[in-house]
Formats: structure tokens, C-alpha cells, sequence
């Protein structure tokens, strides 16, 4: 046993029980101890009570199991209440027929400050973590109600915009789409695009009015805007330019391409009647190329309304082309219903 | 079949006799019952297991949720009696917070119980001055947490990621490693707040099966007054003081464990399992 006080580290031997044995001069110094009658006789008095907890949850069962367990950390409590934290190794030996368990203790303040201080930071760090995982939850949480914000305001636009483009009686478009339109074809083709404009007019519409009334009136105009709508490609525009006067707009295309359309304009509106007469309509048409970079749409539709106007005087149902001085289309065929001029509903 | 792997369910001894179903303790695993066993291997069918997150059990079961109260681990217990197809007649045998845990599960299914035996059992680890004193007070087991903490960690476990949220569940994968005690610090902490921050004094009143207390002596986790406190308020309760010194008689004292187990279970035989 005196050979235990030459070794560089306190030592202790307990029975299996841990009742206390023998103990070096070191683990004498360790816990301020004078000698070994001042020694707790139990094992566990040497610890606080979380050490007590865990010796008897983890070590003795270890010990008891596997006859050894090492690298374990323990505070102990010395003769001054102070705490010295320790790493243990301790090892089940049979000895002269008695079980003993042999306790080495290294003094361990350095680990120790460093391991708090490691979790210490590690706790920070994750506290941190947490917390920015939050701030980032409510950043995605007001960054997601901004753009479902942002969202309806455009909706909100679109709408707006749509009706405020729109003729509310014929759904058309009104002169604020043909505008938009007719721009947005200026800015995005070169000055060789050609385009061309067709203005459309009721014939005697004010007598269909007169007669058979302004619902009916309104009738024959929702009638003629469905076949607007059918004669017209999809890169077209119809709209309702005011009273019984329709524009359709024909971005690219030239003065046959217009002269197709007006053509079908013609042959749709056989199937309009209003009471039993057929309604027809007279076609200015105006061609020109992407060369007048301010008021293109003001010269094409006047030009449009000038052709109108010769179609007009020229018997009507029937389509003008603005360089053109006869029609450039034969008339339709006439048919029976056609009405006859009167001075009244002269249109 | 699933549940016999997730809790490494293994059984000894007789198949046919009476059954002995033993619940490990916190930190340790089925293998602290291998001085006990043996005395039983010829009348009894003994049944071995690890709770979800212990010894060799399928760790990727863990659930912080579940296993973070003591109800979590009853319901392994009725898990495995269910897989096993055990509906009555069983003897529980629970050492430490496994007590607790049994009277749980007998509280869940007592047509399940026949009896229940349990080793160094406490209702409650902290005191509840003046009526009650567990033995420890809520420092000493933060402490117990942050020692266990130094212990297992490891360096390895500075050097894990640190998790994003508090919510976010640890992810435990791989195998537990083959120590003895419990080395996973995130289950260890699960199981040690469960254990020892439970209060389990109100269930007490709820347990209709027999049961055997037996308590240490010299028991510096458990005072004598529990022992005391848990025969008055469990009905039909014996008390055993073994003269045993620490908190693993079954361990350190299997002699005394085995002894004090024939005499109550020849008081009290057992039914054969229905055929």
C-alpha cells in the first residue's frame, strides 16, 4: 500500500460498495485532507449530489458489469466546499481474495474551464442560431404577405386597366385600347412594317334607332361587334370608336391583307337583321408604313374617315380604300333588303 | 416483429411458465438483469428488452416528443406485451424510474398485470417540502444534466452542426454504440429529464396491482421515506428493506434481489398464460 504514495496522482481503493479503504498522499492533499481517519468513509461523500447521481447510475452499474470505466468526469467536494473538478479511471481488482475497486483521479481544472467555456459557446451559438431562425421566419412570413400584396395590386391594375379599355356595351375595345395598340406596334417595328386601319359605320343606323328603337339600336351594335370579332385575326383590334362608328386595327398588314378583312366584314354582317331589314355597313380603309412617328393613329384614322365618307356618298354597303377613288371592293351583292337612301337616316 | 427489433426484445427460460417481464433503468440496458435471470430460467418465460433509445435498441425510433415523458416509455412496455401477444398474467419487473414506468403501463391495462416487483422505485426524485422529500433538489438535477453532458458529449459533439431552430428534432441515425450505459447525449438527456423531473405521487392511487417495493437500505438516490411513502399510497403493496447498500441491488446484491423475488412470487403464484 505505501508504494500508492509514490505515485504522481491521487489514488483511492474502496470495496465494492464503494466504502473507503485506503487513499495516496496525493488524494490526502487533493481533498485537504490530514490523514486518512479524516477521510469520508463512503465513496460518495466525496461528491455533490449530481456526482452522487451519476455514480450510481453509471459507474456502479459499469463497474459492477464491465469491471472498469474510464475517462469519466466528476466534481469532487474538498475539506474547504471547494469543487475540483476531476477525470476518474477506476478498475474492479481481485486482491488477496477481496474485490477492490481502485479510483485514479487527474485534476482537471483546465478542461474543465475550457469544456464550459466550449459549451458555453456552443449554447450561445445555438441560442443565436434560434434566434435567427426566427427573424428569418418573419422576414419570409412579410416578404411572402408583400408580394401577395403586390399581387393584388396588379390584378387590381389589370382590371382597371381592361375596363377602362373597354366599351362597356359591346366589350370591345374603346379608342384608349386602338391608342395603346397602334403604339405599341409603332415602338416595336421598323419604319418598312406597314399596317392598316379600317373605320366601319352603321348605315342608316340613326333610322334603325328612329323606328325600332334605341334597344334595338343597341342590339344592332353588339350584333356588328361579334362580327367584327369574327372577321378579325387574332393580332387584330376591334373597338367601338364612338356611336355606330367601329375601328378595327390590322397591325401588319398590307392593303390586300385589309382588303380581305373588309371583305369578310361584309359577308358576316348578312346574317345582321334589325326588324326585317339587313343591316350593312360602309368600310374606309387606310394603308400606310411605319414612317410618321407622331400622330400616326390621328392621320390614319383620318384618312380612314375620308374613305369612309366616299363609300358613303358612293351608295354605301361597301368598302373605300383612301388611295383608292373608286371602291376597291365591288360592293356586295345588293340585296332586296337593302334600305334606300332617306334624307333622315342618312348615315 | 417490428416492435421485438425496435426494442431488441429477448426471451429465456421456460416458454410455457409464468411471465417474468424485466424493465431496465435509466442509463443502463437489458444486461443489468443477468445475475437475476438465471434463478428464474427454469419455471419462468423471462423477457428481456432496451427502451427506444437504450442499449441495442432501433435508435432512429427516438422521438424527443414521445420519449421526453414517462408515458412514452409505458407504451413500449404494452408495445412489446402486444407484439408478444400477452394480454394478462405478466409479472413486471422495473428497477429505478422502470418502476414508474410499469405502474404506468399497469395504470393503461391492469387486466395486462399480475403483479408488479419493483426494485429501488421512487415516485418523485425532487423534494416537495415539508410532505415530501425525493431527495434532491432542482439545481442538484441541472446539475446531474450538465455532468452527464461533460460526460457524453464527447468532443465529437462540439463539432456537430449547430441546429437551426429550437424545434428542430436531432436527427439520430446509426446505432448506439455497444457501452454499458447510455452514450447518445441527446437521448440520455430525454430519458434523464423524464426520469428524474417526473412527479408520479398522484398515480399512485390509480395502481390496482400488487406490488413488491423493494428499497435499498443505503440508498443515496432513494431515501428510505420513499420506500415508506410509496408502500402507503400503493394498496396491496409489500415493503422489502434489503440490506443493500447503492441503487443497483440486482447488481451489486443479486442474492438478496433473488431471494426477496421467490418469496413474493411464492405468496403470490402466478397463473399460467392462457393457453
Amino acid at each position: 500500500m505505501r508504494a500508492l504514495n509514490f505515485l504522481p496522482c491521487p489514488v483511492l481503493v474502496t470495496d465494492l460498495h464503494g466504502h473507503v479503504l485506503n487513499a495516496n498522499r496525493e488524494l490526502l492533499r487533493l481533498m485537504g485532507w490530514v490523514n486518512l481517519e479524516q477521510v469520508g468513509r463512503e465513496m460518495e461523500d466525496m461528491l455533490p449530489p449530481p456526482g452522487r447521481i451519476f455514480l450510481q447510475t453509471h459507474i456502479w452499474p459499469t463497474l459492477l458489469q464491465k469491471g472498469e470505466m474510464l475517462e469519466v468526469f466528476l466534481q469532487l467536494i474538498n475539506a474547504q466546499q471547494q469543487r475540483v473538478p476531476v477525470m476518474v479511471n477506476c478498475r474492479r481488482i481481485q486482491e488477496q481474495g477481496h474485490e477492490r475497486i481502485y479510483w485514479v483521479f487527474f485534476v482537471a481544472l483546465e478542461r474543465s474551464r475550457f469544456e464550459s467555456e466550449l459549451l458555453q459557446a456552443r449554447s450561445d451559438a445555438q441560442r443565436l442560431a434560434s434566434e435567427l431562425a426566427q427573424a428569418r421566419a418573419r422576414l419570409e412570413s412579410n416578404l411572402q404577405q408583400l408580394s401577395q400584396h403586390t399581387q393584388a395590386v396588379e390584378v387590381q391594375n389589370l382590371s382597371l386597366t381592361a375596363l377602362s379599355q373597354t366599351d362597356p356595351l359591346t366589350g370591345l375595345g374603346n379608342r384608349r385600347a386602338l391608342d395603346m395598340a397602334v403604339q405599341q406596334w409603332q415602338t416595336s417595328n421598323d419604319t418598312q412594317a406597314s399596317a392598316s386601319l379600317l373605320m366601319v359605320d352603321v348605315d342608316f343606323f340613326k333610322r334603325i334607332n328612329d323606328t325600332l328603337g334605341h334597344d334595338e339600336g343597341d342590339k344592332v351594335l353588339q350584333g356588328l361587334a361579334q362580327r367584327l370579332k369574327a372577321s378579325i385575326r387574332l393580332s387584330d383590334l376591334a373597338v367601338r370608336f364612338g356611336g355606330e362608328e367601329f375601328v378595327i386595327w390590322l397591325p401588319n398588314a398590307d392593303r390586300q391583307g385589309a382588303s380581305y378583312t373588309a371583305e369578310r366584314i361584309h359577308e358576316h354582317m348578312t346574317s345582321l337583321f334589325a326588324g326585317q331589314n339587313a343591316v350593312t355597313v360602309s368600310i374606309g380603309v387606310m394603308t400606310a408604313r411605319n414612317t410618321q412617328p407622331s400622330h400616326f393613329s390621328e392621320s390614319l384614322l383620318q384618312a380612314a374617315d375620308q374613305a369612309l365618307y366616299k363609300a358613303k356618298t358612293q351608295g354605301r354597303n361597301q368598302t373605300m380604300h383612301a388611295q383608292e377613288n373608286a371602291a376597291i371592293l365591288l360592293p356586295h351583292p345588293q340585296r332586296e333588303t337593302t334600305p334606300t337612301a332617306d334624307k333622315n337616316g342618312a348615315s | 416483429m417490428k416492435i421485438l427489433k425496435r426494442n431488441n426484445v429477448h426471451q429465456l427460460g421456460n416458454p410455457d411458465g409464468p411471465v417474468l417481464l424485466f424493465a431496465h433503468g435509466f442509463g443502463c440496458n437489458q444486461k443489468m438483469w443477468n445475475r437475476i435471470t438465471p434463478a428464474f430460467d427454469a419455471s419462468y418465460r423471462q423477457i428481456l428488452f432496451d427502451y427506444v433509445g437504450s442499449g441495442q435498441s432501433d435508435v432512429s425510433a427516438f422521438n424527443i416528443e414521445r420519449y421526453g415523458n414517462l408515458n412514452g416509455y409505458a407504451q413500449d412496455v404494452l408495445d412489446i406485451c402486444d407484439a408478444l401477444d400477452l394480454t394478462q398474467n405478466v409479472t413486471f419487473v422495473g428497477h429505478s424510474v422502470s418502476a414508474s414506468i410499469g405502474l404506468l403501463a399497469s395504470i393503461a391495462r391492469p387486466a395486462l398485470f399480475d403483479k408488479l416487483v419493483l426494485i429501488g422505485p421512487s415516485a418523485c426524485f425532487l423534494n416537495d417540502p415539508p410532505d415530501y422529500m425525493g431527495g434532491f433538489n432542482h439545481e442538484d438535477l441541472e446539475g446531474l444534466l450538465s455532468l452527464m453532458e461533460q460526460n457524453y458529449v464527447g468532443w465529437a459533439n462540439y463539432l456537430t452542426p449547430v441546429v437551426m431552430g429550437q424545434d428542430s428534432q436531432t436527427a439520430l441515425t446509426g446505432e448506439l454504440s455497444d457501452s454499458f450505459c447510455s452514450t447518445d447525449p441527446v437521448v440520455a438527456r430525454v430519458f434523464a429529464q423524464a426520469t428524474f423531473f417526473a412527479d408520479n405521487r398522484k398515480d399512485l392511487p390509480k395502481v390496482t396491482r400488487p406490488c413488491l417495493i423493494l428499497q435499498h437500505r443505503l440508498d443515496s438516490l432513494v431515501p428510505l421515506a420513499v420506500g415508506e411513502y410509496l408502500h402507503q399510497h400503493l394498496a396491496g403493496s409489500t415493503l422489502e428493506v434489503m440490506d443493500a447498500k447503492g441503487h443497483c441491488a440486482h447488481m451489486s446484491h443479486p442474492d438478496v434481489v433473488v431471494a426477496a423475488m421467490r418469496r413474493y412470487l411464492s405468496n403470490h403464484p402466478a397463473l399460467q398464460p392462457a393457453a
